[in-house]
């Protein structure tokens, strides 16, 4: 049930089979309507989420390890890749600017705690040499784009 | 509702099936519109968006039996201003009080300016196809989409001003149709006469100029990609130097005929921490991986997967 209230949200359902869905609905299924909305919102919408992040991020980032997300089964290192993709990319746009890191080569099963802040911040200058040397070469950068200099907070690291 | 959207999805494809346009003459055409945008007077404000980010930028581009000259300037965020003379390239800072000069050789060209010169590898990489129609910038653009071949490289579409072949507007798309990143005019006049004051440095620096003195040598450095995604082609190797590094770092370019890969090598010191993983903004794709005691970086406007493949398989194959 569950993976059919998902594929109705992404509009992978034919219309009489959406029909009968919805008509089918227990209190439980709307419970995981709502429930994957809120997400689908939470993603979308970047400013609904600012509120919200905007202390959490800084203290995290400041105070705290970097968590790695997960990495998904081979099968769907795709799909969910775009997922994380586009939730990383709503939090970017709150801390500051777009650079985010995603899962290390490896697949590691369990979020691994990684990094602390001070070696972020090298992370942070490193990055940022090499997009502007890689500016230089390609057409295609903004080239006005010297913010990038200020490479997000957001970069996550596998520390082992 | 979903029948409705599909329907309108199906007549608007009627209405704008696009068609194929043969690789010599798509070939003329991209390279007519690589041209325009040195040999064309023109000014107007155009605007970058990344990931709901956007920034705009005024130009002012002077072509004459002269030269090429060019004025832009940034108009949101810290202020900017970047001039082209000819020769140099001149970097204005008012925030930072300071100014820079680039020689051409090494400079970047921005939009509209976005193709390269030389094109011939770009057939074997993407279709050109014929989109119709658009008005835009209150130009009647030409349309046309360059499709990927394969899946290392994104798709772009291109709207163009038919009389002088000028970009009025590029946008990148993945492979799922989404627009990755985009520059558009927003207004445009093109050809008539510029005034040359406009091209003038506006913003009150007052500080030296100062020449970029970072050297890039041409080097053979023995580095190399063993499996280089269909359609790459090594179009630059140099050292160069970091800020804060002593050791240079060895900066190999590649391009498909449109856009660019960088390879960056160096070496690791020892206890320094290597960077491992993938990051990304827009378009743009960032792998970094440690190869024994060196570090791999790989930057570029295309899809992680190419970033990746050609990270994985960096190798020295130089003498020993």
């Amino acid at each position: 049930m569950t993976e059919k209230i998902s594929m109705l949200m992404d509009g992978e359902l034919e219309d009489d089979e959406a029909l009968t869905l919805v008509s089918g609905m227990k209190a439980e299924d709307q419970d995981d309507w709502l429930f994957y909305h809120l997400i689908g919102d939470a993603i979308r919408d970047p400013v609904g989420f600012r509120a919200d992040l905007d202390l959490d991020c800084s203290e995290a980032i400041h105070a705290e390890p970097t968590v790695l997300a997960p990495v998904p089964h081979k099968a769907n290192l795709h799909k969910v890749n775009r997922y994380a993709w586009s939730a990383a990319a709503s939090f970017a746009a709150v801390v500051l600017v777009g650079w985010v890191a995603l899962q290390s080569p490896e697949n590691s099963p369990v979020p691994k705690q990684v990094a602390q802040a001070t070696h972020l911040d090298v992370i942070k200058s490193r990055l940022s040499d090499y997009l502007l040397a890689h500016q230089e070469v390609s057409p295609e950068s903004g080239m006005m784009n010297s913010n990038i200099v200020q490479v997000s907070d957001t970069y996550q690291e596998n520390g082992r | 509702m979903r029948v409705v959207v599909l329907l309108a999805c199906l007549l608007a494809n009627v209405a704008f099936a696009s068609t194929p346009i043969p690789a010599q003459e798509s070939l003329q055409l991209l390279q007519n519109i690589s041209a325009a945008a040195r040999r064309v007077t023109y000014q107007g404000t155009f605007i970058f968006q990344r990931e709901g980010r956007v920034e705009s930028t005024r130009i002012y581009h002077l072509a004459d039996h002269a030269g090429e000259y060019e004025k832009l300037v940034r108009l949101d965020g810290p202020a900017r201003e970047i001039i082209f003379n000819g020769e140099d390239y001149q970097f204005y800072y008012p925030d930072q009080k300071s100014m820079m000069a680039e020689r051409h050789d090494v400079a970047r060209r921005g939009f509209p300016a976005l193709l390269p010169e030389q094109l011939q590898t770009l057939s074997e990489n993407y279709r050109v196809e014929d989109d119709g129609n658009e008005r835009l910038a209150g130009y009647q653009a030409k349309v046309y989409r360059l499709l990927p071949k394969d899946g290392f490289r994104y798709g772009h579409k291109l709207w163009v001003d038919p009389a002088t072949g000028l970009l009025l507007k590029v946008a990148m798309v993945g492979e799922d149709g989404d627009v990755i990143e985009q520059f558009a005019f927003t207004y445009v006049k093109i050809g008539g006469g510029l005034d040359r004051n406009l091209l003038k440095p506006t913003l009150p620096v007052k500080a030296p100029l100062l020449h970029n003195e970072h050297p890039r040598d041409p080097v053979q450095s023995g580095w190399e990609v063993g499996n280089l995604p269909s359609g790459f082609r090594k179009i630059a190797e140099m050292k160069r130097l970091f800020r804060g590094k002593s050791d240079p770092v060895t900066h190999l370019v590649y391009s498909d005929g449109i856009v660019a890969v960088s390879v960056f090598i160096e070496s690791l010191k020892p206890g320094a921490r290597p960077m491992d993983g993938v990051a990304k903004q827009g378009s743009v794709n960032l792998y970094a991986r440690p190869d024994g005691q060196y570090q791999v970086t790989v930057v570029g406007e295309v899809p992680e997967v190419t970033v990746r493949q050609i990270g994985d398989s960096v190798a020295y194959k130089g003498k020993p």
